[in-house]
C-alpha cells in the first residue's frame, strides 16, 4: 500500500474492489424493493391532475462523463431485468 | 452555454399549435385519419417500415394533420393525450412562457408601478447599479453611476424616503418564490438542507474489505460509509403532484414524422425521449400488458428516469468534493430541462468513495 498516501490508487485491486463493492451496496440502496416493485407492478398515483393513474418507473438513460462512465460499466452488474 | 431552441415554426403555428388543434378536430369530425393497426403493422425485416409506424401490431394508429413544414404525429389510438393535456407547444415554441410577471402579480395584486419594489426610477435605478453591475466596482461602474445621477431624469429627492433594506428584504422573498424549496430540495440554503421531512435520508453503508496476508491485520474488516440519499418513488410522487408540472409531463408517446410531398415516404424525426422508439416500444408493451382482463384497468403509463451523475470540485484550493446523482424526467421537454429556473432536476443521491485514510492506518 506504498499509494495510501495519494488521492488515488490507480490499479490498486483492493482498493478497485471496496470502491466497487461501496458503489454497489449504495445503488442497491437506491434501487429498493419499493421502487423494484413499483417498477414490476407499477405504483398507483393520483396526479396533480387529479387522474389516477398506475405508473411504471423505467430508467431510459445515464448520463455521465469518461471516467464514471468507467466506473459504471465495470462495476455495475445489476440485475438485467431492472436496467432497460 | 445553454443549447438554444429551434426556431417557432411559423407565427400561425406558434399561437395554434397545428397538431393539436388538428387533433382535436380529428377526434370530434370525420376527418381523421385514422390507420388501423393490421394492414399497418410493421415489418421487422424493414427497419423503414418499423420505424415509420408505432412498433406495435395491436394498436391502431391516430394520425394528425401535416402542418405547413410537413410534420404530423403518429399517436397510439389506445393512450391519446387528454383533452385537457397540456397545449403542446414541444416543437413550436419549446420555451414555457415566462411566469415572472404572474408571480410579482400574486405578491402585489394592486401592482402598478413597473419599478416595483423600488417606488420609483431614480432609486430603482441606484439599485440597479448597486445590484446588478458587479461585485466589484470598476472605472466603468463609476461612470455609469455619475451617467445615472447627472441624467435629466434623475430625482434626488425620490431616493429620501427609499428604504432600501425593506427593499432589498422584498427581492429576496421574490427569488425565494421562483426557487420553491419543494421542487429544489437541496439548496444552498443552511435550513433547508437540514428539513427532516425532505425525503432525504442517511443511511449506513458496510462492506466487508478482505485485506490481504501481508497486512498488519489480515482478514476482513468491514468499512462503515454514511449515505444521503432520496427515495426514486418520492422524487416521481413530488413531480407529479404538482398540478403545473403533471400538466406539461407527457404520458402518452408519439411518433413524430416529417413527409415533404406525397410522393417520398414519410421520415421521423428525433427530438424527445418521450418520442423515441425506446419510449414508444416500452409504452406499447405496457398497453399489451394491460390487455389481459384481469389487469388493472387503471391508465398505465411510463415515467422515464434519466440518470446524471457528475463529481464536483467544491473548493478551487482544497479537495472537497461531492458526488451527486441528479434525476430528470424523460416525459418532460428536453428545452425545458436546460432551463435553470424550471427546477425539473432533482437530486437523488450524494454517493460516498471509499476514503485512502482507511487504509492508510492499517497498511502495513
Amino acid at each position: 500500500m506504498e499509494h495510501a498516501g495519494g488521492d488515488k490508487l490507480p490499479g490498486d485491486p483492493l482498493f478497485t474492489h471496496c470502491h466497487r463493492e461501496l458503489f454497489h451496496a449504495q445503488w442497491k440502496d437506491l434501487l429498493d424493493n419499493e421502487f423494484i416493485h413499483a417498477y414490476k407492478h407499477g405504483m398507483v398515483f393520483v396526479c396533480g391532475d387529479n387522474i389516477k393513474r398506475r405508473l411504471f418507473p423505467q430508467i431510459f438513460t445515464y448520463s455521465a462523463d469518461y471516467p464514471e462512465k468507467c466506473v459504471h460499466t465495470i462495476s455495475l452488474s445489476l440485475p438485467t431485468e431492472v436496467w432497460l | 452555454m445553454l443549447p438554444e431552441p429551434p426556431l417557432p415554426l411559423s407565427p400561425h403555428d406558434v399561437e395554434v399549435p397545428p397538431e393539436v388543434s388538428a387533433l382535436e378536430a380529428d377526434l370530434d369530425s370525420t376527418s381523421a385519419a385514422l390507420v388501423t393497426g393490421g394492414n399497418q403493422s410493421p415489418s421487422l425485416e424493414d427497419p423503414a417500415a418499423q420505424s415509420a409506424q408505432l412498433p406495435s401490431t395491436q394498436h391502431a394508429v391516430l394520425t394528425t394533420s401535416k402542418n405547413s413544414f410537413g410534420v404530423f404525429r403518429l399517436y397510439d389510438e389506445g393512450s391519446i393525450p387528454s383533452v385537457n393535456d397540456p397545449k403542446d407547444q414541444s416543437w413550436a415554441d419549446p420555451l414555457p412562457p415566462p411566469q415572472l410577471e404572474e408571480c410579482v402579480s400574486q405578491l402585489s395584486p394592486s401592482f402598478i408601478n413597473p419599478f416595483h419594489p423600488y417606488l420609483n426610477e431614480s432609486s430603482w435605478q441606484i439599485g440597479d447599479w448597486y445590484w446588478n453591475q458587479g461585485a466589484q466596482k470598476s472605472k466603468q461602474n463609476f461612470k455609469s453611476l455619475v451617467e445615472i445621477i447627472t441624467s435629466a431624469n434623475f430625482q434626488p429627492e425620490d431616493l429620501y424616503h427609499t428604504k432600501w433594506a425593506a427593499i432589498d428584504c422584498q427581492l429576496g422573498s421574490l427569488g425565494a418564490v421562483h426557487d420553491p424549496p419543494q421542487t429544489t430540495p437541496m439548496t444552498p440554503d443552511f435550513e433547508e438542507w437540514q428539513v427532516e421531512d425532505g425525503g432525504w435520508m442517511w443511511r449506513t453503508m458496510t462492506i466487508s474489505v478482505p485485506f490481504p496476508q501481508h497486512f498488519l491485520h489480515p482478514g476482513p474488516r468491514d468499512y462503515i460509509s454514511n449515505f444521503y440519499c432520496r427515495s426514486l418513488l418520492s422524487i416521481i410522487r413530488e413531480a407529479l403532484s404538482d398540478p403545473t408540472r403533471c400538466k406539461s409531463f407527457r404520458f402518452e408517446p408519439y411518433s413524430l414524422r416529417w413527409n415533404r410531398s406525397c410522393e417520398v415516404d414519410d421520415i421521423g424525426i428525433y427530438g424527445e425521449l418521450f418520442s423515441s422508439q425506446a419510449f414508444i416500444a416500452a409504452h406499447c408493451n405496457l398497453q399489451d400488458a394491460q390487455l389481459d382482463p384481469t389487469s388493472c384497468m387503471l391508465p398505465q403509463r411510463i415515467v422515464a428516469i434519466m440518470f446524471w451523475s457528475d463529481t464536483t470540485q467544491l473548493t478551487a484550493f482544497r479537495d472537497a468534493k461531492l458526488w451527486p446523482l441528479y434525476v430528470y424526467f424523460g416525459n418532460e421537454l428536453k428545452y425545458q430541462h436546460c432551463t435553470p429556473t424550471a427546477n425539473l432536476c432533482s437530486h437523488a443521491a450524494y454517493f460516498q468513495t471509499v476514503h485512502v485514510s482507511f487504509f492508510a492506518v492499517i497498511r502495513i
